[in-house]
């Protein structure tokens, strides 16, 4: 057995694949399999026409044979006209700035909750910081959707709020929340809060908190030390948990379809519907890749501030 | 064992001085932390310009002397007043004072200029004479060329210095200093020493200073605090804290000493006679504090103030027949090059440690393992403790 592993090893690591070549290579394959493979097959379809067949669209690549001229050629044929179509068309460019300024409200929304949050966790009593981040994870625990039919019973006319507000007599009717912006702020707020909590909570409380102590030794206010101090030092944190949480919410699908009215246009929905409604799969791919360009800004922002932060070395 | 105080000998002792009205006056402080009782009321007079030392192990209170003076804590009961000023529930930044942290605390995400400018802006100084105070700091500390470096590009000596040029550059008129140079090699920590006591008395800042090391307390202070559980064990000069401990703790905690257990046997004037059977000899002490026939004290002996020698002396140095005379076995010895340190084991089975210069070089060893050797000592050598 011995043997056998070290002629695997020696084998290897002669070609310069061994140890922490294999530890790195093993999740960029699956990516490679799993991510890039289907990347560029959506990539490649957003290139093709729309055609009643199956697959529903027609291959990029063909192999042209003229019998006459005996000759034969390889034709690559790209179809752009998919992409213009997203820049013609407003339902496009509508649903793209509608998905954009959802995914901010619902980023500053949770910025706005989950700082103080984070914040009182990380000055909490160290015992008690690891049970308070358990209740931050603990809907993880239950179904995603169940999550979400919870909220349309509190958030539809006569539901849960509707009914308190009745009771307390704030209003005298039913108050229907439910099917509009609101109610997908609400239940998006929700779902994504945990991911803007965690990395602000782990900045936080790596923050010396003899830092504030120096800061009003020197003359600071306690807000002023906090804006000058904690705010800036809190910076990675605050984009690392804004962008895990406008990212999935630029593409959210779920939410908006069971809370949201019939207007709230996002590009989830669109591409949903291009691809099951219309089976117009190049259009829809196109839609996905352009959605990809609009992301790929803010991640390149994010990559860069880390890569600054780890110049620092903090 | 001590250092020498870099002081100059004509130096201020407003503690001397009745007519003078103390800086920072602690009185009857007492901080608990539920049932902890971390400072035990405890009072203090500070002088203007003293660079006063609060000087104990960890758990002895004097840190948290030091924050409550800063205002990060508030004295359970009790009162302290700087500069006359009752400082109850004033918040640290409206406090006169200005403290130094252990940690250091820069703050990392600012260059070395805007860490020392961040007071100063707090105050709405103008911006030229920031930038103009801030030049001048940072050029007292030798740190010019830094000022657009961050912390982390700093080495730890640096830090230091960036640290002491931000509590110094809104020119506080108290400066509290917790434990400045923990952090520094020893070469390091003995330049830096010098360093601050020179600041402090270019600048006349008050310095009260948090330290676990005997040895920074006495180069460094006017006077020391000897702090054990929360209480004050003595106040003093680092002479006085050396040459006449109060009591047990002060005298072992500073420095080694012999401790002999006895009675007294006479008092005459101030000279006291005291039989113990540990030392196998009476002993004799001058200078001492008259206590009653009969009653239990203990003799406190610096190793560098007794003598060693291998033949028998007869009368010894002292003159005082068999008194302050006794003759045991060399055990150990530990050269450190300047000194060594003998182990001398008498016939009563105490061990007395004795320090001697390494006048000449030890080429020929005079004394060695195992010499049956004579310790002497001048009756101004000795302190009577009464526990």
């Amino acid at each position: 057995m011995r043997t056998v592993v070290s002629v695997l090893v020696s084998g290897l690591s002669r070609i310069g694949l061994w140890g922490r070549g294999v530890v790195v290579a093993i999740p960029y394959l699956w990516l490679l399999l799993f991510f890039m493979v289907p990347f560029l097959i959506v990539f490649g379809i957003s290139f093709s026409e729309s055609i009643i067949a199956q697959p529903p669209y027609s291959s990029l690549v063909e192999w042209l044979t003229d019998e006459d001229a005996g000759t034969s050629k390889l034709q690559i044929l790209l179809n752009i006209s998919n992409y213009f179509r997203l820049g013609g068309d407003d339902l496009y460019i509508l649903a793209y700035l509608n998905s954009l300024r959802i995914a901010a409200v619902t980023t500053l929304m949770c910025l706005a909750i989950g700082y103080p949050m984070a914040y009182a966790i990380a000055r909490a009593d160290p015992a008690r910081r690891g049970p308070l981040m358990m209740l931050v994870i603990l809907p993880f625990w239950t179904s995603f959707l169940i999550r979400i039919y919870a909220w349309i019973g509190i958030l539809k006319g006569n539901g849960v709020i509707s009914n308190l507000l009745e009771w307390v007599g704030i209003t005298s009717g039913p108050v229907e929340i439910l099917y509009s912006d609101w109610a997908v702020y609400i239940g998006m707020t929700y779902c994504y809060l945990p991911f803007m909590v965690l990395p602000l909570y782990s900045t936080l409380e790596k923050m010396d908190p003899s830092l504030l102590e120096a800061a009003a030794d020197l003359g600071s206010r306690p807000f002023k030390s906090f804006l000058s101090i904690t705010l800036p030092l809190s910076l990675p944190g605050i984009i690392a948990g804004s962008l895990l949480v406008f990212i999935p919410a630029v593409g959210e699908f779920v939410t908006p379809e069971l809370l949201g009215g019939p207007d709230t246009l996002m590009i989830g929905r669109v591409l949903w519907n291009e691809f099951f409604a219309n089976r117009d799969w190049p259009v829809a791919s196109a839609v996905a890749i352009a959605l990809l360009l609009v992301l790929v800004v803010p991640i390149m922002i994010f990559q860069h501030v880390q890569g600054k932060q780890a110049e620092a070395g903090q | 064992m001590a250092g020498q105080p870099i002081r100059k000998p004509t130096r201020l002792e407003p503690w001397q001085d009745a007519g003078q009205t103390p800086y920072v006056r602690i009185e009857k402080v007492t901080k608990t932390f539920g049932d902890f009782v971390a400072v035990d009321e405890v009072s203090l007079s500070i002088y203007r310009n003293e660079f006063f030392a609060l000087l104990g192990g960890s758990g002895s209170g004097k840190t948290t002397l030091l924050r409550m003076l800063a205002g990060f804590e508030q004295p359970t009961e009790g009162k302290i007043y700087i500069d006359g000023v009752d400082m109850a529930g004033i918040p640290p930044y409206e406090r006169p004072v200005n403290m130094m942290f252990q940690s250091y605390a820069l703050f990392p995400h600012m260059t070395v200029e805007q860490n020392v400018a961040f007071g100063l802006k707090q105050d709405g100084v103008a911006k030229a004479e920031i930038r103009d105070r801030v030049t001048e700091m940072l050029g007292m500390v030798q740190l010019s060329a830094f000022g657009k470096r961050r912390p982390h590009q700093l080495s730890g000596g640096q830090r230091q210095r960036v640290a002491l040029a931000r509590s110094l550059v809104k020119r506080p008129k108290l400066l509290l200093l917790d434990e400045p140079l923990g952090a520094l090699d020893k070469k390091l920590r003995e330049r830096t020493q010098f360093e601050l006591v020179n600041i402090q008395e270019k600048l006349g800042v008050t310095f009260i200073v948090v330290t676990h090391d005997q040895e920074e307390a006495m180069t460094m202070s006017s006077r020391i605090a000897v702090m054990n559980h929360g209480v004050i064990a003595q106040v003093g000069t680092p002479t006085e804290i050396y040459e006449y401990p109060h009591n047990r703790f002060v005298a072992e905690f500073i420095g080694s000493i012999n401790m002999f257990d006895g009675r007294v046997v006479s008092t005459e004037g101030d000279q006291v006679l005291v039989a113990s059977e540990e030392a196998g000899c009476e002993l004799l002490i001058a200078h001492a504090t008259p206590a009653p026939a009969g009653s239990p004290v203990s003799v406190a002996i610096r190793p560098e103030k007794i003598a060693l020698s291998k033949e028998p002396l007869p009368g010894g140095p002292a003159g005082e027949g068999g008194r302050n005379s006794t003759t045991g076995i060399v055990r150990e010895i530990a050269y450190l090059g300047d000194v060594s340190i003998y182990l001398v084991q008498l016939p009563t089975g105490k061990t007395v440690r004795v320090t001697a210069p390494n006048v000449t070089r030890r080429t020929e060893m005079p004394i060695t393992w195992e010499d049956e050797v004579t310790l002497t000592w001048r009756p101004f050598a000795g302190v009577v403790l009464t526990q």
